[in-house]
């Protein structure tokens, strides 16, 4: 008798499988987000397409979850929760409560040694000189760090007006644990991110704001020395290039654009933004996508 | 260029995960022996291969990279290794010795698959369990694809001489 044992051995080796492990796709993108915010320290991305209200609630729990992401192997445990936003009518426009909670959140703290942020950014070097916040970022600033998550404290005396455009600017303000906050503003919208971390392989930190769908789309960053230039991309190519001035960037794009390649006006939107191309002085890319 | 992460490469490794699930979780599941270690070290390796397809090369085939790191956090789950996301393995010992998860269920094919060598039997799971393609199997163990073949022989052959009575009594009464 011949023995087809390829036969045999597939029908054998079946009885050993199982039911178990369905396949969650969805679980994998997770997981391989978590690492990412492991490895660079920071949100993936940040995007606010929210309402001004709104758009604070984001920014604090992106700074959560950097925080969260980047202490690890910390062993200090922060207990904090927002609560309430708060709008009075003599109240400065963005204004946040943040107080004890009474059913304490746990989040890692940063490690031991903090961020390097501000070290990759010369523009904190003393040659150049500080900014005079305007009142909107004097506003919004302390929310960063008022409800005691250990980013150290602001140094004011060290903030900076990283570059400007058309009304927008962008401040940089390092921190004594050697993040970096920073936040674009117009004088009425104002968000921002606390950032510990610009590694070789994400040397920016690029994020994309929108007030309505018919305002226009901000992209607004920090990026590390050695850093040119930032292209926003979208499926039909570039949105709009910032160039890097002084360890920031800003570009604007009008809400309805002729994309690449299309016939005719496209409405853009925040979520447009597909990705990011990073050039660098020497000459490399580096690509960040969502 | 430093870093490329083309949108098709997600995607691949999507699509390969969508097709080749229960190929992946067999692979992970005769090594760690456990159901749901099996489903955390796919679900891990899935993971790490999307954070850093950047850094696949071009020099073997993304699936095999892909079988590469599932196995390499199969393996640190066996062993108890805490897995770190830095680095992705160039090279594992594929050698790692293959268990049945239910060696009760068939007694026999166990004792005649723990005779083998190691690297026969390694294979013989890849090929039969894990239903990986011979050319990824020799990817993985780095040989060529004629060695991968005459390997499976060799172990067929010794299985075969084990396992015979059974299968021919087995047979016998199925066509009787």
């Amino acid at each position: 008798m011949t023995i087809d044992m390829d036969r045999v051995l597939l029908e054998r080796f079946a009885a050993q499988d199982d039911l178990g492990g369905a396949p969650d796709f969805a679980d994998v993108r997770r997981r391989a987000r978590r690492h990412q915010h492991r490895r660079l320290g920071v949100p993936r991305l940040g995007r606010w397409n929210f309402a001004p209200r709104r758009r604070l609630v984001v920014v604090l729990l992106a700074c959560a979850t950097s925080l969260a992401a980047a202490g690890a192997a910390a062993s200090l445990a922060l207990h904090w929760r927002i609560s309430a936003l708060h709008w009075g009518s003599n109240a400065p426009r963005h204004t946040v409560i943040v107080s004890t909670p009474t059913a304490p959140v746990t989040i890692p703290a940063l490690p031991a040694e903090y961020g390097d942020a501000a070290t990759r950014m010369s523009v904190f070097d003393s040659s150049t000189p500080a900014a005079t916040l305007p009142t909107a970022m004097q506003a919004f600033a302390p929310h960063w760090l008022d409800h005691g998550a250990p980013y150290g404290q602001l140094e004011l005396s060290r903030a900076r007006l990283l570059t400007s455009q058309r009304g927008w600017q962008v401040y940089g303000i390092p921190t004594t644990h050697g993040l970096v906050c920073w936040a674009v503003t117009n004088g009425s919208s104002t968000g921002g991110q606390c950032l510990a971390h610009l590694p070789a392989d994400a040397p920016a930190h690029p994020s994309v704001s929108q007030d309505s769908a018919t305002a226009p789309v901000i992209v607004a960053g920090i990026a590390a020395d050695g850093v040119k230039s930032i292209d926003a991309t979208t499926n039909h190519g570039t949105l709009c290039s910032a160039v890097v001035e002084n360890n920031g960037f800003l570009c604007i794009a009008a809400p309805a654009t002729k994309a690449p390649g299309a016939t005719g006006l496209s409405a853009i939107t925040a979520d447009s933004v597909t990705g990011f191309r990073i050039w660098l002085r020497n000459g490399d890319e580096l690509r960040i996508e969502p | 260029m430093m870093t490329q992460r083309p949108p098709e490469r997600a995607s691949q490794i999507e699509c390969l995960y969508t097709e080749r699930y229960r190929s992946f979780y067999r692979l992970a599941l005769s090594v760690t022996g456990d159901s749901e270690a099996a489903r955390d070290a796919v679900q891990e390796g899935f993971a790490r291969a999307l954070g850093r397809r950047g850094e696949f090369r071009a020099d073997g085939s993304l699936e095999g990279w892909v079988y590469r790191i599932v196995l390499r956090c199969a393996l640190d789950s066996r062993r108890g290794v805490s897995r770190s996301e830095n680095g992705l393995p160039e090279q594992i010992d594929v050698a790692w010795m293959p268990e049945f998860p239910y060696p009760d269920r068939d007694p026999e094919l166990t004792d005649a698959m723990r005779a083998l060598p190691r690297r026969q039997r390694t294979m013989v799971f890849m090929r039969y369990f894990a239903d990986l393609p011979l050319a990824t199997i020799a990817e993985l163990c780095g040989t060529r694809l004629g060695t991968v073949s005459a390997t499976l022989a060799q172990a067929k052959a010794t299985l075969a001489a084990r396992l015979a009575p059974t299968i021919e009594r087995t047979e016998r009464e199925t066509h009787r």
